[in-house]
Parts: C-alpha cells; sequence; structure tokens
C-alpha cells in the first residue's frame, strides 16, 4: 500500500505544478510582429528552448537583385545566401521565471550583429523584446505585438 | 507534425597531422517528414540526435576533451517524393543543444529545379564542437517552400564532420 502512496501524491500535487510551468513558458509560442510591421516572427520550442523564425516579410524582395531577399551582412561570408524568410531572428531563450524569458539572442539582419536579449511579456498580446551588448541598461527595447489567429500570412 | 525515424549509420576514419588529428564522423540515414499540407515560408524539419561521437573516439583512444572543432563537411539530402524538391525553394541546417547556442552550418539556396537531391555548402566558420560535447542534440532543417501545397516532405538525409582532435 506504501508503495502506492508515494506515486499518487506525486501525481497529484508535483505533476499538475509542472504542467503548469511548462503551459506557462509555452505561452510566447506564436506569431509575433515587431513594431515596425517589416515582418512577422514566429516563436517555437526546440528541445527546452525557443527561437523565433521570420515567417513573413512585408517586402520579401531584394530590389537591387530583384530576387528573395538573403542575409546579406551575415558575418560569415559562406552563410549570406541563407533565405531571410525563415532565418531565426531570435535564438536559445530559457523561460526564467513569471513573465521573462532570457538567455538568448537577438539578430539585426540589417547589419548583421547579434545582441543579448530579454523578452518580457507585459499581457498576453504582448512582448518587450530587450536587446544589448553586455548589460541589458545599455539596449533598446521594441515592443512586438501577437498576430491574431487568422491574421498570419 | 515532424515525425522522425532515424536509422544511422557511424563511421570514424582517422588521419593525423602535426599535433592534431583529424577524423571523420558520419551520421547517415537520417529520416524527415513533415506530413503537409505544406504552408509558404519555412517547414521546419527536426531530429533528436543521441551523441555518439564520444564513443567513437573512445574506440580510437581519445576523450571528448581532446576536441578542438568540429566542422560540417557534406550534408546530402534526397527527396524521394515524386514532386522532388519541386515548390522547396532551399534548405537550411542548424544546430541546437540544451547548453549549446544554435548555429547555422550549411546552406542551399536555390535548389536547382527538377532536383532529387540537393547538398549544403557548409558553413566555413561555424566551429561545431559545442555540441557535440553534448549528450543530446538537434540538427534542424528548414526548408523553405515557396507557394502552398497538398504534399508531404519527405527527405533522407547524410551528414559528415571533420572532427579535430588534439595529440
Amino acid at each position: 500500500m506504501k508503495k502506492l502512496i508515494l506515486p499518487f501524491l506525486l501525481a497529484l500535487f508535483v505533476l499538475p505544478f509542472e504542467s503548469f510551468a511548462q503551459t506557462e513558458a509555452d505561452r510566447i509560442v506564436g506569431v509575433w510582429e515587431p513594431s515596425n510591421g517589416k515582418a512577422r516572427v514566429k516563436i517555437e520550442k526546440i528541445g527546452t528552448k525557443y527561437f523565433g523564425k521570420i515567417v513573413w516579410l512585408k517586402e520579401p524582395t531584394d530590389p537591387e537583385t530583384g530576387k528573395p531577399k538573403v542575409d546579406k551582412n551575415n558575418p560569415d561570408e559562406s552563410l549570406r545566401n541563407v533565405p531571410l524568410k525563415g532565418y531565426r531572428l531570435l535564438k536559445d531563450f530559457s523561460h526564467k521565471s513569471g513573465n521573462e524569458w532570457d538567455g538568448g539572442t537577438i539578430y539585426d539582419p540589417e547589419n548583421g550583429s547579434t545582441y543579448d536579449c530579454t523578452i518580457t511579456m507585459k499581457d498576453a498580446n504582448t512582448l518587450d523584446i530587450r536587446g544589448y551588448i553586455g548589460i541589458s541598461a545599455f539596449g533598446r527595447t521594441d515592443v512586438w505585438k501577437r498576430l491574431a489567429v487568422g491574421g498570419a500570412k | 507534425m515532424k515525425q522522425l525515424i532515424c536509422l544511422l549509420g557511424l563511421a570514424l576514419l582517422i588521419s593525423s597531422c602535426g599535433s592534431e588529428t583529424k577524423m571523420t564522423y558520419r551520421i547517415s540515414g537520417v529520416s524527415l517528414s513533415d506530413t503537409g499540407p505544406l504552408f509558404e515560408g519555412p517547414v521546419t524539419l527536426q531530429h533528436e540526435f543521441t551523441n555518439t561521437l564520444n564513443d567513437s573516439l573512445a574506440k580510437s583512444g581519445f576523450k571528448p576533451e581532446q576536441v578542438k572543432a568540429v566542422f560540417l563537411r557534406s550534408a546530402n539530402y534526397t527527396c524521394s517524393d515524386s514532386l522532388g524538391f519541386d515548390g522547396i525553394g532551399s534548405l537550411v541546417l542548424q544546430l541546437t543543444a540544451e547548453n549549446a547556442n544554435m548555429l547555422e552550418a550549411g546552406v542551399i539556396n536555390p535548389i536547382p529545379s527538377g532536383s532529387k537531391s540537393a547538398s549544403l555548402k557548409p558553413s566555413v566558420e561555424a566551429n561545431l564542437a559545442d555540441f557535440f560535447k553534448q549528450p543530446k542534440l538537434y540538427l534542424i532543417t528548414d526548408a523553405n517552400a515557396l507557394r502552398d501545397a497538398e504534399r508531404e516532405l519527405n527527405l533522407k538525409a547524410d551528414f559528415e564532420f571533420e572532427v579535430v582532435v588534439s595529440q
């Protein structure tokens, strides 16, 4: 009988808490639009971390080449042919606690720079994306809005 | 949605040069699939790989801490579907793991029309050693669908890595 009690207690108290923590962390999953409206970024989970890839571009074609935009500013020259559509701007975020995800980076394809980044969920449909170098005090915050279902291309 | 069945064939070939030894490490017969339909944009195909490099190193008398660098040397994909890579514009390979940050390892863009196979151009800078220090890593392939399509996507992939080990 005693052997049955421990699994029962685990199921009753511990597993629901883990499930809740998982659900809380996964709130960030979805399609988001930065304030400039130039792109839409889908945040998804791979393993235990969160990543955001470009799924839509307002201007998908490079006016210089007439072809789909590529990551032409990538510091690694051998990767400058990677399409921007599909590119993972947000990488390696972990859920810290509550409304914060950190430990990740954000990439700016316009200059090929990568910045440390924290994400704060202000409400269910709003993210503060703060990119910085070194310490968070010196950085810039952009507000991203969740795209309503049916609004994503 | 993305179910992966993996048949692994691993090989470790060794060549020495000065204080370094270069080995070839292969991950073969990886199956990647998306049941479709495909929507325009990136389709992520994920393969969770249990790392066996350390076992292969041990058989050759090396320890994991002797690994200085790991570079992708080739990544070859075949699509056995009747449509081949029709409607797929590009493939990008990325690696990630619990305690290592994601890196792009190779790309082909565009994929020539009518192709049934595609070989990535490996990154010359991406040192993947940190991933192969982890017990588990993820090989992430993004296939860029050029348009919506009522089709599945079934790929086979073979990866070859160069492992640089200090003596």
